[in-house]
């Protein structure tokens, strides 16, 4: 176990160690930042527009839809252009220098390197992901209280696609030395799984219910709003297992080819 | 400590290696010696457990490397080709990461780093980022990472490739201090290097094992080549078919000729019986005698018989030949 933590504080200082890293935080801050001001603002517009004319009548007008929600859809939609970015190094770089085959040579087996990895990138979604939450307690000086519970459930969600995210982009930096062409690669096959569910309207209903069980918008859209569904939960955890396991095979393949 | 049985390897329809076997004691320095390609990376990679043979066993300690946990690699330590390091931490972090992974606890983890420190002579590179350190220094950061752990087996590829003179003597001598206590398998393709550093060299050619065995027996093996060199000056007509008369002559070369006197070189089978009929029908025919000299055969004379000709058993029956026929 002492294996694993060193190597995911290794992936971890990495990224503290690249001053790309900090340029990403900032923008990816300052991003969300301004996506939360836009739908707060706009909410609380909203809101006293309703409360001045009592002749509509709104309903479901609530914080947690019209922000919470508006809000983790678009940090996910922002993770899908960043997390390649963040995973492309993880086994690429190590292939490219030739340290793999130093990791190869250490008493240590390929579950618990991919195992480190993985965690390590964890840990650098939790540090990228985790600040935006300060975001809603200065929203308490404007009067804004958000539902802990359906927060916490969001946010909840939202690491799960990026763990999802994480383990498909681990996966494809394993199969290539090249970063570029693994972030490429990576970003293509997420946005595949993004919009597989758009078009499940369309399709023949037996198709679109697959198409729509297989997109990870879908999974996530219950989440956003305060609720757990255990089928959601386990279309990550298979997701994310899934990804692992082809990770681990690409690593064991070298001890297949004879 | 290491038992290579049968081994080859291919990768599709190279064939890197073939049917190799060979045996390394414990406390061995033990030399792999070839041309570039010979198939010396891949017989380390296959000793490190890096990939499966083909065909064949590799045992580790009595262990198939291949059948048993990583924990077995806890007894080897392995230096790879061009030196693979994490060039963007500290020498200090990066072996301390390495201890990590190595699994040594954390309590002892600041006296095996301290302890290979003073043995590769890094201290004073210690808190320099491994990248930008001079080659020399990663050389030893990689010796150093190889020795954490303090494992019994150390596989050295090309430890002193691209390092200057200087640096290429202080990892040497390295080497042979770690070698006082360890069975060390390195690979070079710089004859000098065997010589300084191993006990026994095994030779690669084509992924073939051509030659094994120490310096003095594989110079014992190729005895043919301990020759006489004599160096002769005179005036005759048919001189060369006259040296090619006297007994085992190998060799005449015409050095110089000026009008008539000529030089020559001829190589001759050594035995001391004949030194002084030689010399002797030389000065009877008139001849000046300049040079009488054994010639050495240097470990690249070896190396690029064994490599280019593959002669192996033929040198010792040659041998044989010559000692009958000297007793007349």
């Amino acid at each position: 176990m002492s294996k694993v933590i060193a190597i995911t504080f290794r992936e971890i200082r990495l990224w503290l160690h690249t001053f790309s890293f900090y340029f990403l935080i900032a923008f990816f801050l300052a991003l969300t930042g301004y996506f939360f001001w836009s739908s707060l603002s706009y909410f609380s517009l909203v809101s006293f527009q309703t409360a001045t004319t009592p002749a509509v009548e709104v309903k479901g007008l609530n914080l947690t839809e019209g922000v919470l929600g508006l809000f983790l859809a678009n940090l996910t939609v922002l993770m899908l252009l960043l997390l390649p970015i963040l995973t492309m190094r993880s086994f690429s770089e190590e292939k490219k220098s030739g340290t793999l085959e130093l990791l190869f040579s250490y008493p240590i087996s390929n579950i618990q390197i991919v195992a480190g990895k993985f965690l390590g990138l964890l840990g650098i979604l939790f540090l990228l992901v985790l600040p935006t939450l300060l975001y809603f307690f200065l929203a308490r000086f404007v009067q804004a209280h958000f539902e802990v519970t359906s927060l916490l459930t969001g946010y909840m969600g939202l690491l799960l696609v990026g763990a999802s995210f994480a383990a498909l982009g681990m996966f494809v930096s394993a199969l290539t030395e090249h970063q570029a062409v693994g972030a490429g690669i990576s970003f293509a096959i997420l946005l595949f799984f993004w919009v597989i569910g758009w078009v499940a309207d369309w399709v023949s209903p037996e198709l679109g219910r697959i198409l729509r069980e297989f997109s990870l918008v879908e999974h996530f859209r219950d989440m956003t709003h305060g609720v757990i569904d255990t089928k959601d939960i386990v279309f990550f955890v298979l997701f994310i297992s899934f990804f692992l396991f082809a990770t681990l095979c690409t690593l064991e393949i070298r001890n297949w080819k004879r | 400590m290491i038992s290579v049985q049968n081994v080859s390897k291919s990768f599709g329809p190279v064939k890197a290696i073939q049917n190799i076997s060979f045996q390394i004691k414990k406390g061995e320095v033990v030399g792999f010696l070839g041309p570039n390609g010979a198939g010396k990376t891949t017989m380390m990679r296959l000793i490190t457990g890096f990939f499966p043979p083909t065909e064949g066993m590799i045992f580790v300690d009595g262990q198939d490397l291949f059948k048993s946990t990583p924990e077995l690699r806890k007894k080897l330590g392995y230096l790879a080709e061009h030196n693979p390091l994490y060039r963007d931490v500290t020498a200090q972090e990066f072996l301390n990461y390495v201890a990590a992974l190595k699994g040594i606890s954390f309590k002892n983890r600041k006296k095996a780093v301290s302890s290979v420190v003073e043995q590769c002579g890094l201290s004073i590179a210690l808190k320099r980022v491994a990248g930008k350190l001079s080659k020399g220094f990663q050389q030893r950061l990689g010796l150093a990472q190889a020795l954490l752990g303090d494992p019994e087996l150390l596989i050295l590829d090309e430890p002193t490739n691209g390092l200057d003179p200087q640096q290429i003597a202080e990892i040497r001598n390295l080497i042979k201090t770690l070698g006082q206590s360890r069975t060390i398998l390195l690979s070079t393709h710089i004859l000098p290097e065997v010589k300084a550093t191993c006990q026994r060299i095994l030779i690669l050619n084509q992924g073939r094992l051509v030659a094994s065995g120490s310096l003095e027996h594989l110079e014992e093996n190729l005895r043919r080549s301990e020759e006489l060199v004599v160096t002769i000056r005179g005036i005759w007509r048919n001189g060369d078919q006259f040296l090619r008369n006297i007994p085992d002559v190998l060799e005449v070369e015409l050095k110089e000729d000026r009008n008539g006197e000529r030089d020559y070189q001829i190589r001759l089978r050594k035995g001391s019986e004949f030194r002084s009929q030689i010399a002797r029908s030389i000065m009877e025919a008139g001849f000046e005698l300049l040079e009488f000299k054994t010639s050495e055969w240097s470990l690249e004379d070896i190396f690029m018989k064994v490599v280019t000709q593959e002669v192996k058993a033929t040198a010792v029956s040659s041998e044989t030949v010559f000692h009958s026929g000297s007793g007349d």
